[in-house]
């Protein structure tokens, strides 16, 4: 069934969009609303030079993930200097001036006019094009990122990250290199994300800068909280949650003149509900611990 | 990157116009920043959803007077009324149930998925096309010197200095105010003195979304309504609280005019479509140089 | 617990879906789907909404004339939200599930083109009622539109600019592929011959602050303002324009004949001149218009726009190909009716296609 197909696809897409989040947020819960950018950049580096040099997917991916890992590295180095509430704010400013940059620099990324006619993925020869195809591409390059995911989260740079969302300045103390722990994890998710991002402009064939907005960070950073920050398994379940749902509430009969603004609000609401429920467990554990 | 125009001949008209619409803008920017710093200062939350009140302060005023016929000041004040109440109760709501979690991102989270509920109601029911508030010829400006002012201009000055100087007068010298800038230092030492910090949060919260109803009129009379317009209004209020630093509201004309004019000058030496990128670009160098703002006043430990 | 019950829900909605995909099944034998792709949500909605009104309005006045339809027609309607993401979901959806033959849409070429690709790849017809992005001539055999590029709509505002005897013009434009795109060819189009272009400056569509993007204006020294974006940014710059003094000769794109842009921005619209790169004019005396914007104003109790006619004429189009094809209708079938139509009346004038499937016609000026 192609259409259920197709929604897998971009469920896993942003699966991996989600594991490189929670590399760069979940472990240390420093959230950053900057990795639409860094999904932008991989999708733009494999569709300028597929569509003007004619490069390969081998070649585009990992240029597009040392260019994401290149750009991520500054907004890191300024962004880490601030602190809870600021740092998404700092995230959210380098998100704009990311989408400013793909948005006004004609030259580059053609601006709003995106880039069209992005060819198909050649393996072997062979052109990726049947929707059973990309899910085998996909699915094996979503096993990779959640390897990669999964043996950052165990190693000794993982444990340093958990413990900088406990208690950062007590980590500092231990004689732990908090900064150079956050720089890395941040610069390894830009990285993360711009794989998916360089199938995402093979698989669309058309990308425009309103792929990557704020928006769709905001959309990214929901996936991986209702999945549970750190929670890897979790990230692509409520993956699979987010981009269903709406598509499930198609078939539900809704007059087509509200339908859309109805959608929009569930998930809205779904978002406050599961940010409640998962508070009041929070709470609910915190009240055991005190008595 | 090619800057189609090179260089800008620096003339009379440009600049008293760019001047005077710097001062507008940045009297909006105030109130916007006041009002956001109301709802910020007792929860430590960013509260999103505060867009909405902007966006529902101009809607409601339609509403009221559109529908019901009544005077535009009359449909100001009811409508400012109307959003303080709906808002203080929905946001203290989110905000008391969310409470004792260590994690400062969860209620920004949550109040993202409040923004878009409300965002959407407002679509529904007035549709997702652009209103105008006003009605009447559109009149040339008054002329001064070489620019032109509008009154809604003149007016954006006048309601936003107003109600600055009437907020930091209430902070300073009623009980009210001074218990508001308490919970914004330390809550739990005004619990420990017997203040009602509850009722003090949702009147900061009350009079904050009233004050961004208000900008969401102005903002509507000024140019047009849409239901998202709320949201790119709150940036730039939460952008001058940054700059500012969130201690107190004193540094915030400051701020509000260094950000107006830094993306008006921009627009007009470069083009108008910097004019965000302008914003956050001072925003984060803000964060990076001086993180605690203008007031430099000590708001979290950030550093040992 | 919290995966537990997100598995459950993923588990539920996945059944909820498959039901959906599977008893949706084939269409019978003697009907047939057209599917609709608009942005009925988003940053686009208002056109999205138009489009659904004047296509609902078309699907009744067909079902009317049934007698000479020998099938059931039925139309789904989808949600692009404006975003390619999703226009492509909807697309593969309408395609795969509703197994639809036609696609009429989207409003945005932003969509279009993605849209176009997956059409294109299931030998579904696509038939854009608006987009005018200069990509979509080459999109594919099975793309048609009904609004002719970017190409010709600015070269007659430069046209009409250069007529007059205008030597400085002033480009202000949205940002987006529109803007941009007949921006580019007006200044093309303009310069040369003494005469250049003093200002070019772009402006967001979220921008609630208009009196930055018209100051420069009056230092400009512009003859000209030649204003590419739609109604609601062009009646905004307008207005702000007539409050700072200026007196300049407007030109206006053509997506802003609507009568919103009178009621947004009142008196300062006198004087603006736009081409008409529709052929849709309300005034029209046509008898098949006419009848058009007569019961559209009954049923809906405004006026049609441009929006409203194209999507209109686009689905007629569809159902006129639906009817011709003999046997089962597919998507190569009406693709063969529309590539050998010779010239369509409909409440947009007269359209004809040419070999890219894009609709040839004649730009004249509105004032």
């Amino acid at each position: 069934m192609d259409y259920i197909l197709h929604l897998v696809v971009f469920v896993l897409l942003y699966g991996m969009v989600a594991l490189s989040l929670n590399v760069a947020s979940g472990f240390t819960q420093l959230i950053s609303l900057a990795q639409a950018g860094f999904f932008g950049v991989g999708a733009y580096t494999t569709a300028i030079l597929a569509t003007r040099y004619g490069w390969p997917l081998l070649v585009n991916l990992p240029l597009g993930m040392a260019v994401a890992g290149l750009v991520a590295l500054p907004v890191a180095l300024v962004a880490l200097r601030t602190v809870e509430d600021y740092f998404i704010i700092c995230t959210m400013g380098m998100g704009v001036i990311l989408f400013s940059v793909m948005n006004n620099w004609m030259e580059l990324t053609r601006g709003p006019m995106g880039i069209p006619g992005i060819p198909a993925v050649m393996l072997f020869e062979h052109p990726v094009i049947a929707k059973w195809e990309w899910v085998l591409l996909v699915g094996a390059l979503y096993a990779a990122v959640l390897w990669v995911a999964r043996n950052i989260k165990r190693s000794a740079l993982g444990r340093v990250l958990v413990a900088i969302s406990e208690d950062e300045i007590f980590c500092q103390s231990l004689g732990k290199n908090v900064s150079l722990a956050k720089v890395q994890s941040f610069v390894l998710a830009a990285m993360l994300a711009a794989i998916p991002g360089a199938l995402y402009a093979h698989y669309v064939t058309y990308i425009d800068p309103t792929s990557f907005t704020i928006h769709e960070s905001i959309f990214i950073l929901s996936i991986m909280i209702i999945g549970g920050m750190g929670n890897l398994w979790g990230s692509l379940v409520a993956a699979a949650f987010m981009i269903l749902v709406p598509e499930a509430l198609r078939f539900v009969g809704l007059p087509s003149g509200i339908a859309a603004n109805v959608r929009q609000m569930l998930y809205g609401a779904a978002l406050v509900l599961v940010i409640w429920l998962q508070h009041s467990k929070v709470r609910a554990a915190n009240a055991a611990v005190r008595s | 990157m090619s800057f189609e125009r090179s260089f800008r001949v620096v003339d009379k008209i440009g600049v008293t116009q760019v001047l005077i619409n710097s001062l507008s803008g940045a009297c909006l920017y105030l109130l916007i920043g006041v009002s956001f710093w109301l709802i910020y200062a007792p929860t430590k939350t960013f509260f999103v959803s505060h867009a909405a009140a902007i966006t529902f302060g101009a809607y409601a005023c339609y509403w009221f007077n559109q529908y019901f016929g009544l005077p535009l000041p009359t449909a100001v004040c009811l409508a400012a009324i109307a959003v303080a109440l709906g808002f203080a109760a929905v946001e203290n709501a989110l905000f008391q149930s969310l409470r004792g979690d260590s994690k400062s991102w969860v209620g920004l989270v949550a109040s993202i998925g409040l923004y878009v509920v409300l965002q959407n109601i407002i679509s529904l029911g007035f549709g997702d096309d652009t209103l105008v508030l006003r009605q009447g010829t559109i009149t040339v400006g008054q002329k001064i010197g070489h620019a032109y002012v509008t009154w809604v201009q003149t007016l954006m000055i006048i309601v936003g200095g107003v109600l600055f100087v009437s907020t930091i007068m209430l902070l300073s010298t009623t009980r009210l105010g001074r218990g508001i800038r308490g919970v914004a230092s330390n809550p739990d030492l005004c619990v420990l003195l017997g203040l009602n910090v509850d009722r003090i949060t949702l009147w900061s919260i009350g009079m904050g979304s009233a004050l961004a109803a208000v900008a969401g009129i102005l903002s509507a009379l000024d140019s047009d309504m849409t239901p998202t317009m709320g949201f790119r209004l709150l940036l730039n209020g939460v952008i001058v609280m940054i700059i500012a630093g969130a201690g107190s509201i004193r540094g915030f004309a400051w701020a509000a005019l260094l950000l107006s004019m830094a993306q008006h000058l921009a627009a007009y030496f470069l083009d108008a479509k910097w004019m965000d990128t302008v914003a956050f670009i001072i925003l984060i160098g803000f964060l990076i140089w001086k993180p605690l703002g203008f007031a430099e006043q000590r708001l979290k430990k950030v550093e040992l | 617990m919290q995966e537990h019950s997100a598995v459950h829900i993923i588990v539920f909605v996945t059944a909820v879906l498959l039901t959906g995909v599977t008893c949706h099944g084939s269409p019978r034998e003697d009907a047939t789907g057209v599917g609709v792709l608009l942005p009925l949500t988003g940053d686009a909605s208002s056109y999205g909404q138009k489009g659904r009104r004047a296509i609902e309005m078309a699907f009744d006045d067909r079902k009317a004339q049934a007698a000479g339809l020998d099938r059931k027609l039925t139309v789904v309607f989808e949600d692009s939200k404006g975003n390619a993401k999703d226009g492509v979901s909807a697309t593969q959806k309408l395609i795969t599930v509703d197994k639809v033959s036609a696609i009429v849409g989207d409003a945005l070429s932003a969509v279009t083109l993605p849209a176009a690709a997956v059409a294109e790849a299931n030998r579904v017809v696509l038939i854009s009622p608006v987009s005018s992005a200069p990509g979509i001539t080459h999109a594919g055999k099975y793309i048609y539109r009904i609004w002719p590029s970017d190409l010709m709509e600015g070269k007659a505002a430069a046209g009409f600019a250069v007529s007059k005897g205008f030597k400085k013009a002033a480009l202000l434009f949205l940002n987006n592929d529109y803007g941009n795109g007949i921006a580019d060819i007006f200044a093309t189009e303009f310069s040369g011959s003494g005469r250049n272009v003093v200002l070019k400056s772009a402006y967001q569509d979220i921008t609630t602050d208009w009196r930055t993007i018209v100051t420069p204006l009056a230092s400009s020294g512009a003859d000209v303002v030649y204003v590419a974006g739609y109604y609601k940014d062009t009646a905004a710059i307008l207005r702000t324009a007539r409050e700072l003094g200026i007196e300049t000769q407007f030109i206006g794109a053509t997506a802003i004949e609507d009568e919103n842009l009178i009621k947004l921005a009142g008196t300062a619209t006198e004087g603006i001149v736009y081409p008409l790169a529709t052929g849709f004019d309300a005034a029209s005396t046509d008898a098949v218009s006419k009848a058009f914007v007569n019961s559209f104003q009954k049923r809906f109790g405004y006026q049609p726009g441009w929006m409203e006619a194209h999507a209109y004429d686009a689905f007629m189009l569809v159902c006129d190909g639906v009817k011709s094809s003999k046997g089962r209708v597919s998507g190569t079938r009406i693709r063969g009716y529309l590539d050998h139509l010779g010239s369509y009346h409909g409440v947009t004038g007269d359209i004809k296609f040419d070999e890219n499937g894009d609709v040839i016609r004649e730009v004249v000026s509105s004032g």
